[in-house]
């Protein structure tokens, strides 16, 4: 067992320390303040170290290239959201322009890359509901209970004919005691997919809420999960911690819902690599409130359309 | 409704970074500025909230001068990237939400701490079923603790740039790199042709030496 303190608090910063370690170095915090110190100055220089990181990574990308700076004539619309809000930022003032200045660097790297569309769903194809649980295979929904539908309550589908409507924070046979969340899923296969230069995945959703009752608020959320491990290696019933624990990336969004029968579309990136198998995408809508004691949420008002997967790639 | 959901992306995702400072990025930042204005001045307008201007700007100013502490808020309670970083975004979400309840004569960054707060101790009540991790007293008594310490803490964040200076150059890369977004521990390890466990000591040796230096630096200031 470690019993450096720098040694077991850096650890435990790192997730690593085994629970005989983990009990030790939390019984001597408990009656040491110079340790509890030390604690709290290496977890300030960790907060700190990814600013740093960030900041000259966006610095080294700037000057690295200030000349080839080149909008694509054909880009698709969302990938100058970015730029657009970091717009945004610089109109309103001068701490927005010092987030703008970071948020216009990917942007850039990327007005110079490809984008490949791996996989796009607007739930035209046939009527379908989600299957219980987590995703065993490829080409279909799994989750909470939820089902295409057409033209629902005065919103009409983003695109196409039928849009997903969310409808439990559970599925039949998963006897959930409490939960807020319909989530839903899907496996996208990237094998052979992913080529050998810095590539990420962009996901991307869009959600809407018809009006909904005034005590309650809701939002979505768009996460993905890249997986290194073969479709061997999968287990027979993953469940979202399993995938939470052996990802070898992820990344998520969550934004409230406005419901005003608006579409509103959430985004979100990850780094891949030509060792990514399996992409796991996790769309839900949370119920924020009411807050529920006990009991599982059902939902009506709230729809999905448009997922799409891409992937970028710099030049 | 989209450049508000970036909006919230690059706020919680996006560290604070300085302003250019040099002519050749300043003028660089300028014509980003002048062709994006160019291409999109009228989508600018169609999607600025209406009252973006006002309350864009003051609820920047409040959670600019917060972001760097309530970071570290959140990492003294957490351990994983993807949990601060989520915690952060659901804060980040939360404070926004309710930005037209707040009475702009109380404290800001003590209203975000609370949040924050709030929202990490129910994400470790999830993760305490498959992790390794302090009771809610110790992770309470550290996030009281950090707050007094935040005076001390931002001396610490503005020696660090000094102190990766004094980093032989490729250590601070090194280092730098580990801690770059997207960086895979086991990638970087293969590039430099090392184990993970045998980058992950060099990395803990450096993060030591940097605090070392850190709270010389500190030292000295308050001698």
């Amino acid at each position: 067992m470690k019993t450096d303190w720098d040694d077991l608090i850096q650890g435990y910063q790192a997730g690593i320390l085994d629970e005989k370690e983990t009990k030790f170095l939390q019984e001597r915090l408990k009656t040491d303040s110079q340790i509890r110190m030390l604690f709290l100055d290496y977890a300030n220089l960790d907060a700190a170290m990814e600013v740093e990181a960030c900041t000259r990574e966006a610095t080294r990308t700037l000057l690295l290239a200030p000349s080839e700076f080149n909008p694509p004539a054909r880009t698709r619309w969302y990938n100058w959201g970015p730029a657009i809000a970091a717009a945004i930022g610089v109109t309103a003032g001068l701490l927005g322009a010092s987030v703008a200045w970071a948020s216009a660097l990917p942007w850039l790297a990327e007005a110079r890359g490809s984008i490949t569309t791996v996989f796009t769903e607007n739930f035209d194809s046939k009527r379908e509901q989600t299957s219980p649980g987590l995703p065993t295979e490829t080409t279909r929904w799994y989750g909470d209970e939820a089902s295409t539908v057409s033209e629902h309550d005065g919103l009409k589908p983003r695109s196409g004919s039928r849009m997903l409507q969310f409808l439990s924070a559970t599925y039949s046979g998963e006897q959930a005691q409490r939960s807020q969340w319909g989530d839903v899923y899907r496996i996208v296969d990237l094998r052979g997919l992913v080529g050998p230069k810095r590539t990420s995945a962009r996901i991307s959703a869009s959600f809407a809420q018809s009006p909904v009752p005034d005590n309650t608020r809701f939002s979505g959320s768009v996460e993905g999960f890249a997986l290194d491990v073969d479709i061997e290696a999968l287990p027979t019933h993953p469940s979202l911690n399993w995938v939470r624990q052996h990802n070898s990336a992820s990344g998520s969004r969550m934004m409230p819902l406005i419901a005003n029968r608006s579409w509103q579309d959430l985004v979100v990136e990850i780094p891949v690599t030509p060792k990514t198998q399996f992409l796991v995408l996790h769309l839900a809508i949370n119920q924020r409130e009411p807050n529920l004691e006990t009991g599982t949420a059902t939902f009506s008002h709230q729809f999905m359309d448009d997922v799409s997967v891409d992937l970028l790639t710099p030049r | 409704m989209e450049a508000k959901s970036e909006f919230y992306q690059f706020l919680t995702e996006t560290p604070p970074l300085d302003f250019p400072k040099t002519p050749k990025q300043k003028s660089h930042l300028a014509e980003i500025f002048r062709q994006m204005v160019r291409s999109f001045g009228n989508t600018l307008q169609r999607i600025m909230p209406e009252d973006a201007p006002t309350r864009h700007s003051e609820f920047l100013r409040y959670y600019a001068e917060s972001e760097g502490s309530l970071r570290t808020f959140i990492r003294t309670m957490l351990q994983s990237r993807e949990d601060i970083s989520e915690v952060l975004q659901e804060t980040t979400l939360f404070l926004w939400d309710r930005f037209s309840e707040f009475d702009q004569s109380k404290d800001f960054k003590n209203w975000a701490f609370g949040v924050a707060r709030m929202k990490a101790l129910a994400l470790l009540r999830d993760r305490r079923r498959d992790r390794h991790i302090f009771d809610d007293d110790l992770v309470e008594r550290l996030a009281d603790e950090a707050i007094g310490m935040e005076s001390r803490h931002l001396s610490h964040r503005e020696a660090l740039s000094h102190c990766l200076e004094k980093l032989p150059a490729h250590q601070r890369e090194m280092v730098l790199a580990a801690y770059t977004k997207g960086t895979r521990m086991d990638d970087l390890a293969k590039q430099r042709l090392q184990t993970p466990m045998s980058l992950y000591k060099l990395l803990q040796r450096i993060r030591f030496l940097l605090l070392a230096c850190v709270r010389q630096q500190f030292r000295e200031v308050e001698a």
